[in-house]
């Protein structure tokens, strides 16, 4: 039975193994170089990784509160993976950073959250692994720390976070109070129909979660915070956060409240309408790509939304494999604004008239990424959009998949604009040829790899429908 | 030995947060503003206690939460009480609406 | 026979491929041996699958994978090879490299560029009138179908820098997009009725379908194969479509891709047999455009425009023995046609190419001296399209005829009298080229020469088969055995035919030989001697304008559709729906503006703004969302 807590842990265990390694490393020696931290993260991340699709245990561990399967496995695999990523990126601007080991140790720590949140199966759990990965969150977008505005979207964060998370546990406090217990199996039973208090807690509750995923009314932290953060940070917190709370939320939604599946099927159907709208609306505006990728991901939001809302085996599928695209596609995009943004600091969309001259690769990186979140065929991103709105339809809101194509259209606008001012259009100021390192370079293979591939492999999406069931 | 009734102390939680609300939204001192979530997260403490000891005595569910959210919000403070000294910093104030660059 | 059959068509696919991508590196000599190599084998290929077949293979169908593969629809990218295709095959892979080899000549003066180019879009055509032939379900037919008539498009077109060409080729393609709009159709409906359109299922099926069903159906088939086969009303691309090269006339324009039509409603005789009045709609649309074509074959002075209308009116014949259920006829007679026509077509390129890209008959005459080879085997086609026995035309229009003639003998009389006026404008072109004296020019003259052997030998085997060719067919009365309607006994069910007697029969033969005799000789003795030479009047005219068709379809269906979109384009479009898009972008556009203002950048807002919300939520939440529910089901 010993053994057994190892295995079925096994994510978690290296991450925090890597989180003391890095603390360990800190304390010894003040001087130790940058490259040499990332370089053993990135090792035992991607060993955690290959552990994570060769050993593959299901079973329960801390009287229920943890449960792993494949599923959830494939789950944490997806958030590791992206993290592997934006820590390969991030390494032109961790280089002479300052704080490196910190800034490791902050961000594994809020991916251990994020790795325990998707296995618990209990409030407290869920509660404390929701802290856990977020409030390390707040630190690291803080660490532009001679920025003014990094402190500022830091002291946004954590302010509105705590806020947020004081609802949630208003929410789970009643869920307590009416039912008795906090375990999501037991709570699934207790639930009653027409319990005022119970629809109090979980509207709380879903205030909490539309907060952490920055669904429209609660999002309006995201562009503030994405803008003022450091890159690497801002593309965490708009992929890997925002998946792993979207993760939990399926469980929440289908398992917990399965019993109120008619009704939050109406709440979610209109929350996912006007996070689309507005968000595209915030978009169509913005002048600071950072900012506009905030926007865009708050009505990319909206799409995962209209999957959630089918409720079904297909919908949780759906989504799953959208943030999978979504992970690729959009750090495939801020793998370009990171590097540009280390190198010469330029973040404005006007910066990048006639990006392609210079930088062919980046160029296509970016574009290409771009067509996939606008979700153009044949580019993943049309694939995880399609199966999303194809999962939505089966309640027969058809009026709804209809208005979710009018905001790809206007979300196409955008994007294009975009690629419009890296292609097409001249500037005489037009960044010089960058020099790309070995790691960014990696990571924007795997980003094309992915963004193509996951698209063009139809089997991806299969082998999450067969996980899910 | 009377007890004090579930309804009361729920309405002193609900005042409780109520007012930590309240300050939240019109507090301009940062300090102030983590103190009003503070009030708020008491609320919720007040809450799981009351609900354990008057209607689930035989178990510590919420004992346990409550012991957990106050951890959590000693955490949460800690590392907000260091944003808050890296934005008198820059800002050379803790004011909320001194820190408004980004917006729009 | 699966590898057989694929070899069969990507053969051709493959000299496309090569020839096409490769038109920049090619000599003259790779290109012509590369295509014509391809399509000969193509050919041994298809003669050794006729030898099986006739061997006694059964026919069968052979899968090769699933083209669409849906819940509710599954098409198999399937070849169904049976007596009726494998004739095909021959006709068109043979006559294919015949012209191939012709055209490696007559298409020299061309760049090599575009002389690759030329054989590449003949080698596609090929490919794609091999699948039209070979697909095992009407949707195979149709990628064929609509491959045929893009290779025709480009090859009417090929000498793109001259307007009138593309405008010709354009013509071309509108017009049978018209015709597949009802293939597409019949298609759609047939997929709608059965779940799926596989020639065994829906001819197993037939006596599920409601009458309607079927006469729909097969009224839509006939509107596609109008199209491709050029009747009436479809029929005037096909003479604007000389623009082309004169092999591709020769080969597309009379021998095979028009006969696409005879080969679906051939290949579809059971819907057919069941749908009565569809059939009489055919005979009507056949016999209709044989006479009306005919007439305007009369006065044409453009060598190959005479060929073309004649073309147009031989395939009303075919359609007629179609709707008259005589489908081996009709079939017999798209074999005869495909020699005696290909042969004159080859002929008529054979004389333009030595007049130096001259078409007017009128300036011709007298070249039986020139051109001795080309001279004896047009005249030999000629005699074969009239239908004097014992050459092939007689056979194959005395069948049809015959089937008339049992149906209704005013079809019958119909027929001949088309008969008559097609050995008459035959004889009258033959007369007026190569009778007489030469009326061109002094230069022309002394640049009149015989083509070389590649044009000639096509000629000469074309001229043998339209001699012999119709002896595969020798009806029953004259002792014969109809080798052609055995054959073929599996695919079309054989009519209930011969119920003629022995009498009328020789003399119906009598009557239509001893017309056209009449109207040879008339023809001969009229025109050697004084061609017509001035402008027709009277009802002449109206003969060499084409009944004016054209110009009744630019005044009827061409201008006001023009203005029509004149209208949408400057006034709909324009100020309506340019305005109301382009208003939604302002719109959208300011709403963003506005709208941006909530993010304040004040977190105490941000805050207040969740805070509203969940009360929002709340409040709408009382009754168990009813009123969500309201708003998502009653608002949109």
């Amino acid at each position: 039975m010993q053994t057994n807590y190892f295995i079925l842990m096994h994510h978690e265990l290296i991450i925090a193994i890597t989180i003391m390694l890095l603390l360990v490393i800190k304390v010894g020696s003040d001087k130790l170089s940058n490259q040499l931290v990332a370089n053993v993260t990135n090792g035992l991340l991607l060993a955690s990784l290959v552990l994570g699709f060769i050993v593959q245990p299901e079973g329960n561990v801390f009287g229920d509160m943890f449960h792993t399967d494949g599923f959830a496995l494939l789950q944490k695999n997806i958030l590791v993976a992206g993290t592997l990523i934006i820590s390969l990126q991030a390494s032109t601007w961790l280089k002479d950073y300052e704080h490196t080991a910190e800034f490791y140790i902050l961000l594994l720590s809020t991916l251990l959250g994020m790795c325990f949140m998707i296995s618990s199966r209990h409030f407290l759990m869920f509660y404390l692994s929701l802290e856990l990965s977020t409030i390390p969150l707040a630190a690291l977008a803080n660490f532009d720390l001679h920025l003014k505005r990094s402190s500022e979207a830091a002291l946004k964060l954590i302010i509105s976070s705590a806020f947020s998370s004081g609802l949630m546990l208003l929410g789970i406090s009643f869920l307590y109070g009416t039912t008795g217990t906090l375990s999501f199996g037991e709570v699934a039973s207790a639930i009653q129909l027409n319990t005022p208090l119970q629809l109090f807690a979980f509207v709380l509750i879903f205030a909490g979660f539309g907060f952490k995923i920055s669904a429209v009314p609660f999002h309006l932290w995201t562009a503030d915070v994405y803008e003022g953060s450091p890159v690497a940070v801002t593309s965490y917190l708009s992929v890997i956060s925002k998946g792993a709370v979207l993760f939990v939320f399926i469980t929440v939604l289908f398992n917990v409240f399965a019993l109120y599946a008619h009704s939050w099927y109406y709440l979610i159907v209109i929350v996912s309408l006007f996070t689309m709208v507005i968000g595209n609306l915030f978009a169509l505006r913005q002048t600071n790509i950072k900012r506009f990728l905030a926007f865009s991901s708050i009505s990319q939001v909206g799409f995962i939304l209209i999957g959630l809302s089918g409720g079904t085996h297909t919908s949780a599928a759906s989504v799953v494999y959208f943030i999978v695209v979504y992970i690729f596609s959009n750090l495939g995009a801020f793998g370009v604004i990171a590097l540009v943004q280390g190198l010469t600091g330029k973040e404005n969309i006007n910066d990048y008239k006639g990006f392609y001259l210079n930088n062919k690769m980046l160029s296509w990186m970016l574009g290409i990424a771009l067509f996939s979140l606008a979700g153009i065929p044949p580019v993943a991103g049309f694939f995880g959009k399609f199966f999303l709105l194809l999962s939505g339809a089966e309640k027969g809101a058809y009026w709804l998949i209809a208005i979710a194509a009018i905001n790809m259209v206007i979300s196409l606008y955008y994007y294009l604009n975009v690629v419009k001012n890296i292609f097409i259009d001249k500037s005489d100021t037009s960044i010089e040829k960058l020099p790309i390192a070995i790691q960014p370079r990696i990571a924007m293979i795997i980003c094309v790899i992915g963004v193509v591939g996951s698209g063009l492999c139809g089997g991806l999406y299969q082998y999450i429908f067969d996980l899910v069931k | 030995m009377s007890q004090t009734p579930l309804i009361q102390i729920l309405f002193l939680s609900v005042g409780l947060f109520f007012i930590g609300m309240y300050g939240l939204l019109t507090r301009r001192n940062v300090i102030t503003i983590l103190m009003s979530i503070e009030l708020i997260l008491n609320s919720v403490n007040i809450n799981f206690v009351a609900f354990n000891k008057y209607l689930y005595p035989h178990q510590l569910e919420g004992l346990f939460f409550t012991i957990f959210i106050i951890t959590i919000a000693a955490a949460e403070a800690a590392v907000a009480i260091a944003i808050i000294i890296n934005l008198y910093r820059s800002h050379h104030s803790v004011d909320v609406e001194d820190a408004n660059e980004l917006k729009w | 026979m699966k590898t057989l059959l694929a070899i069969i068509v990507l053969l051709p696919f493959l000299g496309f491929l090569l020839n096409g991508l490769f038109r920049k590196h090619g000599t003259y000599k790779s290109v012509a041996r590369l295509a014509c190599t391809t399509i000969l084998s193509s050919f041994i290929a298809s003669a050794i699958v006729f030898g099986m077949l006739s061997q006694g293979t059964t026919a069968e169908t052979v899968k090769y994978f699933d083209f669409i593969n849906t819940d509710s629809i599954k098409i198999p990218f399937a070849f169904q090879i049976d007596h009726l295709s494998a004739m095909f095959l021959l006709i068109i892979t043979g006559i294919g490299f015949l012209i191939h080899l012709y055209s490696s000549a007559y298409m020299k003066d061309e760049e090599p560029q575009h002389y690759a180019r030329y054989f590449a879009y003949l080698n596609l055509f090929i490919f794609s009138m091999l699948l039209l032939v070979l697909g095992a379900n009407y949707i195979i037919m149709f990628i064929g179908w609509e491959g045929v008539g893009l290779c025709s498009y480009l090859l009417i077109g090929f000498w793109f820098k001259n307007d009138n060409f593309n405008y010709a080729a354009k013509k071309a393609f509108i017009m049978n997009r018209i015709g597949d709009l009802g293939f597409l159709l019949a298609i759609f409906w047939l997929i709608a009725r059965l779940g799926n359109a596989n020639y065994a299922d829906v001819f197993a099926n037939v006596h599920n379908l409601s009458q309607t069903d079927i006469t729909a159906i097969t009224l839509l088939l006939f509107v596609g194969a109008m199209g491709k086969s050029a009747q009436i009303p479809l029929y005037t691309w096909l003479p604007d479509a000389m623009a082309g090269p004169t092999p591709v006339s020769a080969l597309i324009h009379a021998a095979t891709m028009v006969t696409a039509g005879i080969y679906m409603i051939a290949r579809s005789n059971v819907l057919y047999s069941a749908a009565e009045f569809t059939q009489h709609i055919v005979v009507i649309v056949g016999l209709t455009t044989a006479l009306f074509s005919a007439t305007i074959a009369i006065k044409q002075n453009d060598i190959k425009k005479v060929l073309a209308y004649s073309t147009v009116s031989q395939l009303g014949y075919m359609f007629l023995g179609l709707g008259v259920g005589a489908y081996t006829g009709a079939v017999f007679h798209v074999m005869t046609h495909a020699f005696f026509k290909a042969l004159l077509f080859l002929g008529a390129g054979s004389v333009i190419h030595a007049m130096h890209h001259e078409q007017d008959i009128r300036k011709m005459g007298g070249l039986k001296k020139y051109l001795p080879i080309t001279h004896i085997t047009f005249l030999l086609g000629c005699i074969a399209i009239s239908g004097i026995p014992p050459f092939s035309g007689f056979f194959s229009k005395d069948e049809i005829l015959a089937a008339a003639y049992e149906k209704n003998p005013v079809y019958w009389g119909l027929g001949v009298a088309g008969a008559a006026m097609t050995a008459f404008y035959m004889f009258r072109l033959y007369a007026t080229t190569f009778l007489g004296k030469f009326r061109g020019t002094q230069d022309q003259e002394h640049h009149l020469h015989e083509s070389p052997a590649a044009m000639t030998i096509p000629l000469i085997v074309l001229a043998v088969l339209s001699v012999i060719g119709g002896f595969v067919g020798v009806p029953e009365v004259l002792g014969g055995k109809h080798l052609l309607g055995e054959y073929l006994s599996t695919v079309i069910i054989p009519e209930p035919h011969h119920a003629l007697a022995h009498n009328t029969e020789y003399m119906l033969m009598g009557i239509s030989v001893a017309v056209a005799t009449i109207a040879i000789l008339f023809a001969v003795s009229h025109y050697s001697k004084k061609p017509q030479l001035e402008d027709a009047t009277g009802l002449g005219k109206v003969l060499e304008n084409k009944w004016y068709v054209d110009e009744l379809y630019n005044t009827f269906i061409v201008n006001p559709l023009n203005a029509l979109g004149g209208f949408f384009k400057n006034i709909v479009e324009k100020s309506g729906i340019d305005g109301f898009v382009n208003g939604i972008g302002r719109f959208v556009n300011y709403l963003s503006r506005q709208i941006r203002l909530v993010q304040s950048g004040q977190v105490g807002g941000y805050i207040l703004m969740m805070v509203v919300s969940v009360v929002i939520i709340l409040f709408i939440w009382i009754h168990d969302g009813e009123i969500y529910k309201f708003l998502v089901t009653k608002l949109f």
